[in-house]
């Protein structure tokens, strides 16, 4: 790490900069390229120019070279004093020309026939001047013979010339040639130059766009993870000073910010759980209270013993109407403080009202007409204790004990498809139906006309129901209207019906286990 | 991390590889465009400056044996730090070898390498230029009568023994004519024929001596095409036609190995020729050609430009450089041909 911030310099810079400088860098390395490749065909330009300057010059050397020898016939012919001028001036521009020559021993044809030329000019040079001064001399043999041999040696110098020309000719055609092959090849030179540029700067770009992707890959990746909730990640390793590197180093905080958050969160949820359960708990115990309290209401024990003694002393006398009923008073408060137990079943149940009934009609001398209609098959159905009793007790006290006609109550226990129906009917006053609402909803309360009752009211029924059962509204009044008498109708859903059904077979299976296990 | 690293190295790497390419390029095309090239071009950009300065003037420039003197001498020239010339083909109308020296002697050369044509008028250009102080070296013909300062090549007692035992050679009873065709301008022409006709003659068994005739055909070499010509009526015409053809010269050789293809008469004709240029060769590896008398050109070429520069150094040089003949048969041609391939 600590190597690579010394040296990578590079890495360090912006995304932009660093696609700005590859491409700066492409540009100027074409241009650089370029630059040298037109540098070469210039050069090769430059000496087909210099070449064909030669040329040019070597044309005005042979012109004033055939002036030369044109003011020499001139003058011979005609003796001009203006011939004679221009003699001088162009053998004077000649001899300049002629400065420009080679006159040195060189190993090259074109050089060494420039000293040629140099040497054979010099010579004609000489000529001239003899024959120019022979004819002033008037030696005429003399400047005949002088002018013919110039004139030999004219016409060298003149082919000397021709020769150069057309060596220089031939090698511009070479140089032309040269320079048609190397722009030829220049054109392939900076397309293949091109194309190898072009490919490099390709791959450097694919490998600076994966420097790009990959973290950038490898961040989604990471936040994919996150997003399914693993905040134990490792990110990328990517501690480069570009955008790149910033976006990293953020979602790097922003995971940590969210695992500590998301911790703070579980803690805070686990604490308002503990005090759900404990709240609910709590409840249930409440619950609990409540059952235990409702059937500590129902607890004379004094009176029970005092009614079995008082059964056997009635025994002891004889009086057996008095004994029948003192144990039936006794059955039936002994039934009630069987507070140990919760559930009853529904035989017990009806027992206990059938005694409770017996009570009342000795009390108040049979006036109460009751009737009992029980399907077979449902003596074992288990509902909480003390239920039917109060019912028939209420329908009693509310229902049948002030009217003028004959107090009827009937029960009836009728098994349909949707469940267990318990039904105790009374043809007494009747009720209203805001009254039965208040009833259902436990508005009345008991101990306002508490008189004659065993002490359990309507609302502690419908609680206990619910609370055994776990459901609501199990218990229905239905009422004519005042006069009509009242239906308090109990419906114990079949499926309470099959589970108390199955746990009932599995603990007889249990049971036969366990004799059987006694007696291996 | 690895991968990062590896990656930063593939980018330092790729951009070494498109220096290191664009370096290549260039200098490879710089290379390309100022040295690669033919050598006659890269010739004519030399500023090799030398000290001494010769001409050679042949008499028939575009003849093999006067490239392979040429070729030869200027091998030795540049040991020496000389530049020697082929001074030749001027214009498109012939200047003769006179004015070739003409011109030398006009350029102030250092040094003339010439094939005398055997005219008085060379002679005197001969000692025109001496006169002037350039030293003229004379091959292949020599001018006794001149003030050059050293003769190259072979004499004639030496040639003309040389092509009458070669003739000797192809001599047998049928044989009644031998024609020996020469340049007009060979300075020892009659020299070298009677040489040859001597060592004929001496050679032959006595049956043979009265039957068989002895010619020499003469050519100027001035008149285009002549040769070429005069060969073919030789060849046409049955009483000229001999059965012994000597030629002495590489031109002739080269037309009569073309003209007794085209007449049918191998086998008829022995042909004794001149030189080794590659139609030779092959005429005598097919047996068109007997045999073929070949001067050392490289000798030639070098000893040429020996005796210029001992004449220099020394102030002196000799008078005679010898050269050796070869003689090539159909036995002895494949070592010449792989000799001419390598060059």
């Amino acid at each position: 790490m600590e190597k690579r911030k010394k040296h990578g310099l590079f890495w360090r810079l912006s995304i932009q900069t660093k696609l700005i400088m590859t491409f700066a860098l492409t540009a100027v390395l074409m241009f650089v390229i370029n630059i040298i490749l037109y540098g070469e065909v210039n050069h090769s330009m430059r000496s087909l120019d210099e070449v064909y300057a030669t040329n040019v010059s070597l044309n005005a050397l042979a012109e004033c070279l055939e002036e030369i020898h044109g003011n020499i016939l001139e003058y011979l012919n005609t003796k001009s004093s203006d011939s004679l001028e221009d003699y001088y001036r162009k053998v004077q521009s000649y001899q300049e020309m002629l400065t420009n020559f080679n006159d040195k021993i060189v190993a090259n044809k074109m050089k060494i026939l420039e000293r040629n030329i140099c040497n054979m000019s010099k010579n004609y040079l000489v000529l001239a001047e003899e024959t120019i001064q022979a004819k002033r001399g008037r030696n005429v043999e003399r400047y005949k013979a002088a002018f013919a041999e110039g004139s030999r040696k004219y016409q060298y110098i003149q082919d000397a010339i021709y020769n150069l020309n057309s060596m220089q000719f031939q090698r511009n055609s070479t140089n032309y040639q040269m320079l048609l092959e190397s722009l030829g090849y220049t054109e392939v030179l900076s397309s293949g130059i091109v194309v190898v540029v072009a490919v490099i700067n390709i791959l450097i770009l694919i490998v600076l766009l994966r420097t790009i992707t990959e973290p950038l890959r490898m961040l989604a990746v990471s936040a994919n993870e996150v997003a399914r909730g693993n905040f134990d990640i490792t990110l990328p390793d990517y501690d480069s000073g570009d955008e790149l590197g910033v976006v990293t180093r953020a979602f790097s905080k922003m995971i940590d910010s969210l695992r500590e958050y998301i911790t703070k969160l579980r803690d805070s949820m686990e604490k308002e759980q503990e005090l759900k359960k404990r709240e609910f708990r709590m409840e249930t115990y409440l619950k609990d209270a409540q059952l235990k309290y409702l059937q500590a209401q129902i607890n004379p024990h004094f009176l029970f013993n005092s009614l079995n003694a008082g059964a056997q002393l009635a025994m002891l006398e004889d009086a057996e109407k008095t004994s029948i009923f003192l144990e039936k008073m006794a059955d039936f408060f002994r039934y009630n403080v069987r507070k140990a137990e919760k559930t009853a079943t529904l035989l017990e149940e009806l027992e206990s009202v059938d005694n409770y009934v017996y009570i009342l009609n000795v009390r108040f001398a049979g006036e109460i007409r009751y009737e009992k209609k029980i399907d077979p098959g449902v003596d074992e159905v288990q509902l909480p204790r003390m239920i039917l009793q109060p019912i028939v007790e209420n329908a009693v006290n509310h229902g049948i004990r002030d009217v003028e006609w004959a107090g009827q109550i009937q029960l009836f226990v009728r098994h349909i498809s949707e469940g267990l129906v318990i039904s105790v009917k009374d043809n007494g006053q009747g009720m209203t139906q805001e009254r039965i609402r208040k009833v259902l909803e436990g508005r009345v309360h008991e101990n306002e006309e508490q008189k004659d009752s065993t002490g359990i009211g309507m609302d502690n029924v419908i609680n206990r129901l619910e609370l055994f059962f776990g459901i609501k509204g199990l218990l229905q009044i239905y009422s004519g209207g005042i006069g009509k008498g009242t239906e308090v109708r109990i419906m114990i859903p079949e499926k309470v019906l099959a589970m108390q059904q199955q746990a009932k077979e599995a603990q007889e299976r249990e049971k036969m286990q366990g004799q059987d296990g006694v007696l291996q | 991390m690895k991968r990062r690293r590896q990656k930063k190295y593939a980018v330092y790497l790729a951009l070494a590889g498109l220096a290191a390419s664009i370096i290549l390029t260039i200098a490879g095309g710089s290379y390309y465009i100022r040295f690669v090239g033919n050598k006659e071009w890269r010739n004519l950009y030399s500023t090799k400056e030398c000290k001494r300065y010769y001409v050679m003037i042949p008499d028939d420039s575009e003849s093999v044996l006067w490239q392979d003197i040429y070729k030869s001498a200027k091998e030795e020239a540049e040991k020496n730090d000389v530049y020697v010339e082929l001074l030749c083909d001027w214009r498109s109308e012939d200047y003769s070898t006179l004015s070739y020296m003409d011109i030398a002697e006009t350029s102030k050369v250092d040094g003339i390498i010439v094939k005398p044509d055997g005219t008085s008028k060379m002679t005197k250009a001969i000692d025109q230029a001496n006169e002037a102080g350039i030293p003229v070296v004379t091959i292949l013909n020599d001018d006794t009568a001149s003030s050059r300062k050293s003769f190259v090549g072979v004499n004639s007692y030496q040639m003309g023994t040389t092509y009458g035992r070669q003739a000797l050679e192809c001599i047998d009873t049928s044989t009644k004519t031998i024609t020996i065709l020469m340049d007009s301008r060979e300075s020892g022409k009659e020299l070298i024929f009677k040489e040859i006709k001597a060592t004929i003659q001496a050679g032959l068994p006595e049956e043979l001596k009265d039957q068989i005739q002895i010619r020499l055909k003469t050519i100027k070499a001035t008149s285009t095409f002549e040769a070429e010509e005069v060969i073919r009526d030789l060849f046409v015409n049955p009483e000229e036609r001999p059965d012994i053809f000597i030629c002495m010269n590489e031109v002739y050789s080269e037309c009569a190995c073309h003209a007794i293809v085209d007449y049918n008469r191998v086998g008829d004709i022995a042909i004794i020729g001149s030189y080794r240029s590659d139609v030779m060769l092959n005429a005598l590896r097919k047996g068109t050609v007997m045999a073929a008398v070949a001067l050392d050109t490289e000798q030639m070429g070098q000893r040429s430009i020996e005796a210029l520069e001992e004449y220099y150094s020394m102030g002196y040089t000799n008078n005679y450089f010898s050269v050796d003949l070869d003689i090539i048969t159909s036995e002895n041609v494949d070592q010449y041909r792989k000799k001419s391939d390598q060059e």
